[in-house]
């Protein structure tokens, strides 16, 4: 972004904007900067570098941009202050607990630089005490100079022509807060009116034009019909004071400096802002006062004291026109002195001393300070353009170009960082409507159901069916997920099917990813159940949904189970019928690898052990089923009959009143359905029934079937009497449980006898398949008239049913 | 062994002491006693004495410890830092004591001297101890603790005379020091020449104390006596300036005259003689004496400023020194040539000699814009300098007096353009007592709103009186349309300040009315009357007696306005009110306010500025009153 190294501006908003400017070492000092206020003087393209030592190093500019030492003056105490005087080549120094002299250097740059010794004697004035000074007038070889001394607990202000003392007058010191040592060092300055003076001219520094407004309102219309200087001076408690150098008053009034304010802090700077519009004074912790003309109501023109915080502290400071450039330690930061404007740092670190320098190669547009680093370099800081208005009317037109090619960088740069954070914005959203739905949903399957509200919106169905996978027939299970929720099922959601053998505690669980079903969509998938050979039936099948956070985030491959939200949906139970395979009228063989198989399977069993049609000797079963509770179960007779629907109720599929099946061991299996007559119940006429009767010449397949048979008819029953709990409802369940003997076992219950009845057979088979019926009937003819049939079936392998059916009869 | 040693580095010290005061005579008789040389001096002796102090006090020690102190005094006085010349002295004292095994338990300066002249006069150290009492004298002459001579003085006098006395004076008469010169040990000054400068000083000292408690006969007395001493020309010229000033407070002019002829002939660098016999011409009203006094001023302190500062010889010791009161240097010091010019300029102004005023005034005005510096430095005049801007507003009175008319003009505008625009367009003024709030020089931000207000009011006045001088200019220009913009202008100006006048309870209003009140009423009928002079002109006779009526009722004795008047009632054919207006001006001048109560620039025109021939007038109203008064 920053590709030309020149300014580049943040928003307004920000609290420091930045910049870059360029930064050049003209010389090093050798040593580091020391001193705590060293002095810096750029004059006559020589500069002076007062390290607070006796020293002041003389720089001259050699052909090169660099500089280079010319002369060492070496004073007889430390060097603290630094001022030009009107004279090419002629300074003013001030040296510690000794006086000000004046140095004329030789002309001319010299090849090698020279030591000149300045003997105390050649002093101007010589008076200990002087911490601060400023030459008011200079006349040829005689001087009026103004100087500020500590003198036991009071600053002197004191007036010097030919080093005759003219005037004097002190105020009292305000002790600092902090040590003595941290007095610091007074500023001064002399204040003219600016009459008629053309704006922007050199002033020498330590002089300060100021607009005649403003001048005669803070030192009065004597001062200003005099056109008289006023001396200045910034005191290290932070009073301002000032002394119109036109002393005429009575007698009884002793000329004495007034306080126009006080910053509360130690002065570093003190200067005008705007041309002579403003008169600023920056203190050492940050504080700027500036002072303006303003208009009051009441009282005419007054003069108006602002003053703002920066951050400090100020270590040295320097103004050009209306733009305050000061350095903390650790940066060196602009600020125009208007109102709204935020300081913009240079980035440029540890300057102790800056002097503003007008480079006068390009026309002056370019504002260069030399400043004096704390590593003891002399460095000339490079302003970026068009900073400043005043540069930016002269711009030149490549310049133009280039800034302009700048703006558009940093506007790219910008509306890169803007469009990445508005996707992120905008993905966050997307997350938070997505585990909005989440939610819904779960609040939708894991809210406790009430009695009466309709089945969950969302359910899961299943159908199952034999197909071919890999040469071998299996048994499938599609699921339908219905979405009957205003929601939508968005990716991210997964369809999740465990399927569980009942005599088996293993379980297989398929995960389907769903894309998106809308609400009143429904969609299918396909779970293979196992093949014919490895089919343990009956298989209870859970359904649920999952939703993996991991969709959330896009992160896909972490650990899903360690985010995921799982919603139970429905349990499936695929049983003995629903295993079943139908034997076609046409081709009773089945299909053509059913042959194949049989054919192999023939192949291994010796003829005659164990037949393959149902023969006599094989086993059966008989249930009877009274006809009311199949009605309300069946839609009508149907074509073929009763028995015909009930068939094809129980397996799903058109079929006539006997079928042949082969269940999925491969046995052949006869079912049939057909109307009986009551004859044991004889009072109750209307009562008719339907015997469903199981033959195979396989024990397990015939128990199993007549498990399913009685688990359907159960369900229903208990379904029919939740339903229709005001008709005249009679449950008549009889039982066959086929052995070897072919027991019959027959439960009946009347009106007028109450027995309970309890059968228990155990039956031990080859397969080692225990089967215990508990069957516990109750009736009680007493006025509650409450039926109640509790049935427990325990299979007992390795797993353990337990079905308790409760029947309530209400008459 | 230890003896033989120690007066062997006595015998060093006394020729390091000799040497050091035989380099400065030499040095003196070169005439090459420059400051720093002294400072040397001073510093090698403060050094010698140092040493000394660095061994235990003997006896043999004591004599020439004392004489370098008293030599370091010496040095001191004319170097600015001779703070620890007390410190040694008394450190020395007490050595001494110590040196004689006597102990001193006090540190109360007087007890102690009591104790010294105790001890030390049985010694045979009578003049050591002489020297140093002459030392102590000095040094409370110069810090003004008169009270503690008198005590020090005292004891010594009991000791040898046994008469008590209380008149410090008469103290100082019977005191007779011991004066016998060691001459091994050498000395700057001889202690009986210091003793003689002492003696007058504090004659002198005590003099202007009382003239300061306002005992002037007492004070008399004293300079009387101090004229009998012997004294330098110097100090003598001024102690008959004292006398002389003290004549004039006693109210005996020519007494004062004769005084401050005498110190003028004794010395005639003592110019304030000449100031303060300028002062009592004034008071006698010898306006002649008084302004060739102040020209002879003028041009001796020019003389004296255009003289680069004569090299002459300052001596080690002089009154200057001792009489460091500031109540001594205000009334001994001249004025600056800038204050004795511009009472110059004032008093020719006042008294009508306006061609040499306006020349006056405008080398002041020269001088103050070429030299600020030497505004800086008057300091403690006695007569108040007036602010500038009023400075500038009597030079362009002046000048329009003298009829030059532009340069007024140009000066007034000068004034306008400092002032007008601080002007606000509303100002509500409470006034109290002027002394009160003194209206400051430089405002600042610690001053009340009511002070600026104040500086506000100065500003008003200002402009106004510009406006009304211009105004008056362009009037005698004939330029009287521009002359009625100018007063309108200034009309309007001086309708923002709003003075509320309080009246203060069981006094009339008006009778502690502030002069800025005053003046402001008087600014006002100035410039109704020039603006209806200048509707005279023009012929519009009802502006003109609207204008003048206001004027007279705005600030009542204005003589013009009512000559004017009574030729406008007369222009219009109202010729009772015009008898009536005639009458009543030639009263007035009774009654009215002197005008001496306003400033120079307020002061109005003479009746020769009229555009209207007022003999003619005069002839008139003279024959009309006759015969009204027949008639009547």
């Amino acid at each position: 972004m920053k590709k030309s190294g020149r300014c580049d501006w943040l928003a307004p908003g920000a609290t420091m904007a930045s910049a870059r400017c360029s930064v050049r070492t003209l010389a090093g000092l050798g040593s580091a900067v020391s001193a705590r206020r060293p002095r810096l003087l750029a004059r006559d393209s020589r500069v002076l570098v007062a390290r607070g030592e006796r020293e002041v190093l003389v720089f001259g500019r050699q052909e090169s941009a660099l500089l280079s030492v010319e002369a060492v003056l070496q004073f007889d105490s430390a060097v603290t202050l630094l001022l030009p005087a009107a004279g090419r080549h002629q300074f003013y120094v001030l040296c510690e607990n000794a006086g000000i002299h004046r140095v004329t250097l030789p002309p001319g740059p010299s090849p090698d630089p020279v030591l000149l010794p300045v003997p105390p004697e050649a002093a101007v004035l010589r008076d200990e005490g002087i911490c601060c000074f400023v030459v008011v007038e200079e006349a040829v070889a005689e001087e009026t100079l103004a100087t500020l001394s500590l003198r036991g607990a009071s600053w002197v202000l004191s007036l010097y022509k030919r080093a005759e003392k003219l005037f004097e007058s002190s105020v009292l010191v305000v002790p600092p807060q902090g040590d003595r040592a941290e007095l610091g060092s007074p500023v001064m300055c002399v204040v003219h009116p600016s009459d008629g003076a053309a704006p922007g001219r050199t002033d020498p520094p330590g002089h300060l034009y100021l607009e005649p407004v403003l001048y005669r309102l803070l030192f009065g219309v004597d001062a200003a019909l005099l056109r008289c200087p006023a001396v200045l001076c910034g005191l290290p408690d932070g009073r301002l004071l000032c002394l119109p150098l036109c002393g005429l008053r009575s007698s009884e009034q002793k000329v004495r400096p007034s306080v126009l304010h006080s910053l509360e802090q130690p002065l570093v700077l003190l200067g005008t802002s705007g041309g002579p519009q403003g008169l600023v004074a920056v203190g050492q912790q940050g504080r700027v006062l500036l002072v303006t003309t303003r208009d009051s109501d009441s009282e005419g023109k007054v003069e108006d004291f602002r003053e703002l915080d920066v951050r400090g502290p100020v270590a040295c400071a320097c103004l050009d026109g209306s733009r305050l450039y000061y350095s903390t330690a650790a940066d060196l930061v602009t600020l125009q002195l208007t109102p709204g404007q935020v300081p913009v740092s240079l980035n440029v670190s540890r300057v102790t001393a800056l002097s503003l320098t007008w480079n006068p190669a390009e026309g002056g547009a370019v504002v260069e300070l030399l400043a004096l680093s704390l590593t003891g370099q002399l460095q000339k800081v490079t302003l970026p353009q068009g900073s400043e208005a005043r540069s930016s009317a002269r711009l030149p037109s490549t310049l133009a170009g280039q800034r302009v090619k700048d703006l558009l960088a940093a506007i790219g740069d910008v509306w890169v960082r803007a469009s990445s954070l508005k996707s992120s914005v905008k993905d966050r959203k997307e997350v938070l409507r997505l585990l909005n739905q989440v939610l819904n949903v779960s609040s939708l399957l894991l809210s406790p159901r009430k009695a009466g509200e309709a089945a969950r919106p969302i359910t899961c169905h299943g159908v199952t069916s034999w197909s071919s996978v890999l040469q071998e027939d299996a048994l499938m299970l599609r699921c339908t997920l219905e979405n009957h929720s205003p929601h939508v099922l968005e990716p991210g959601w997964s369809l999740s099917v465990q399927v569980q053998s009942v005599s088996r505690s293993a379980a297989v669980t398929h995960s389907f990813v769903l894309q998106k079903l809308e609400p009143g969509r429904r969609t299918g998938v396909d779970v293979p159940l196992g093949t014919a050979c490895d089919l343990t039936l009956p298989l209870q099948v859970h359904t649920s949904l999952m939703f993996s956070m991991g969709a959330v985030w896009g992160s896909s491959e972490e650990n899903p189970q360690l985010s995921c939200v799982g919603l139970p949906l429905n349990t499936l139970v695929v049983d003995w019928l629903d295993g079943l395979r139908l034997d076609r009228p046409s081709s009773p063989a089945g299909s053509s690898d059913f042959l194949v198989q049989r054919f192999l399977r023939s192949r291994g069993v010796t003829s005659g052990e164990r037949g393959q049609e149902p023969g006599p000797g094989s086993y059966r079963a008989a249930l009877k089923v009274s006809r009311e509770l199949l009605a309300s179960r069946l839609k009508g007779p149907g074509r073929g009959g009763l028995g015909a629907a009930v068939l094809t109720w129980l397996l799903g599929q058109p079929v006539p009143a006997r079928v042949s099946a082969h269940c999925p061991s491969g046995h052949c299996v006869q079912l049939a359905a057909n109307e009986v007559a009551p004859s044991d119940c004889s009072q109750d006429a209307v009562m008719a029934a339907v015997e469903l009767q199981v033959e195979s010449s396989s024990m397990a397949a015939v128990c199993g079937l007549h498990h399913a048979i009685l688990r359907r008819v159960q369900v229903h029953t208990h379904i029919h009497t939740h339903t229709h709990t005001h008709a005249h409802t009679c449950t008549r369940t009889r039982t066959y449980i086929h052995t070897h003997t072919h027991t019959r076992t027959y439960i009946h219950t009347t009106h007028t006898h109450a027995h309970t009845y309890t059968h228990t057979h155990i039956h031990t088979h080859t397969r080692t398949y225990i089967h215990t019926h508990t069957h516990a009937h109750t009736y009680t003819h007493t006025h509650t008239r409450t039926y109640i049939h509790t049935r427990t079936y325990i299979h007992t392998r390795t797993h353990t049913h337990t079905l308790i059916h409760t029947l309530t009869y209400t008459r | 062994m230890a003896d033989r040693a120690g007066g062997g580095l006595l015998r060093g010290w006394v020729d390091e002491s000799n040497a050091i005061v035989t380099a400065w005579q030499e040095c003196e008789s070169r005439g090459e006693s420059e400051h720093s040389a002294r400072t040397q001096f001073y510093e090698k002796s403060c050094k010698l004495l140092q040493k000394m102090h660095g061994v235990p006090p003997v006896s043999s020690q004591v004599e020439l410890e004392m004489t370098l102190v008293y030599n370091t005094f010496l040095f001191s006085l004319t170097c600015p830092q001779h703070f620890d010349v007390q410190e040694n002295l008394s450190r020395t004292l007490i050595r001494a004591l110590e040196a004689l095994g006597s102990q001193a338990l006090t540190s109360d300066l007087v007890a102690l001297w009591r104790l010294v002249l105790k001890t030390l006069s049985d010694a045979g150290f009578l003049a050591c101890v002489h020297k140093l009492l002459c030392v102590q004298w000095a040094l409370w002459l110069s810090s003004g603790h008169l009270q503690n001579i008198h005590c020090l003085l005292l004891i010594v006098t009991q000791g040898e005379t046994r008469t008590p006395s209380d008149d410090l004076m008469t103290v100082i008469r019977n005191l007779g020091l011991s004066s016998d010169e060691k001459s091994s040990l050498l000395v700057a000054v001889a202690t009986s020449v210091l003793k003689d400068l002492l003696h007058i000083c504090t004659v002198v000292a005590q003099g202007i104390e009382r003239l300061r408690q306002g005992s002037h006969a007492e004070a008399l007395q004293a300079f009387l006596h101090a004229t009998c001493l012997p004294a330098p020309r110097r100090l003598f010229a001024q102690v008959h300036t004292l006398a002389g000033l003290t004549f004039a407070k006693l109210d005996q002019p020519y007494s004062a005259l004769q005084c401050n002829r005498k110190a003028l002939e004794v010395d005639f660098g003592c110019l304030s003689a000449l100031y303060q016999s300028s002062l009592i011409y004034r008071g006698l009203k010898k306006t002649e004496a008084e302004i060739e006094a102040l020209q002879l001023l003028y041009s001796a302190t020019t003389l004296r400023s255009n003289v680069p500062p004569a090299s002459a010889v300052v001596p080690l010791i002089s009154s200057d020194m001792l009489l460091s009161c500031k109540y001594f240097k205000s009334i001994i010091t001249a004025p600056s040539s800038l204050h004795i010019l511009y009472s110059l300029a004032h008093a020719c102004a006042l008294h009508n000699r306006f061609s040499e005023a306006v020349e006056h005034y405008l080398d002041l005005l020269a001088l103050l814009q070429s030299d600020f510096m030497q505004t800086v430095c008057t300091e403690g005049n006695v007569a108040v300098f007036p602010r500038i801007p009023a400075v500038y507003l009597e030079a362009a009175f002046t000048m329009l007096s003298a009829k030059k008319f532009w340069d007024a003009a140009a000066v007034c505008e000068e004034v306008i353009s400092k002032t007008a625009d601080l002007i606000p367009e509303k100002l509500v003024l409470v006034p109290l007592a002027e002394e009160d709030f003194p209206a400051p020089a430089v405002p600042s931000i610690l001053e009340s709103t009511e002070s600026r207000r104040l500086d506000r009011l100065d500003c008003v006045l200002w402009a106004g009186a510009s406006y009304c001088l211009q105004g008056h200019a362009y009037y005698q220009m004939k330029e009287t349309n521009e002359s009625v913009t100018i007063y309108s202008r200034c009309l309007n100006l001086l309708a923002k300040v709003s003075l509320k006048r309080l009246a203060i309870a069981g006094q009339p209003v008006g009778e502690k009315d502030p002069p800025k009140f005053e003046t402001l009423q008087r600014l006002r009928g100035l410039v109704l009357a020039g603006r209806g002079m200048c509707f005279m002109d023009q012929g519009q006779w009802k502006e003109a007696l609207r204008d003048l009526k206001l004027s007279l009722q705005t600030s009542p004795g204005l003589q013009n306005a009512q000559y004017a008047l009574t030729e406008v009632y007369w222009r219009l054919g109202r010729k009772e009110e015009a008898i009536t207006c005639w009458k009543e001006s030639v009263i007035m001048p009774v009654e009215t306010p002197s005008a001496g109560d306003f400033p120079l620039y307020l002061q109005g025109f003479s009746e020769d500025s009229l555009s209207f021939d007022l003999n003619d007038l005069r002839k008139r109203m003279g024959e009309v009153c006759q015969t009204s008064g027949l008639s009547a």
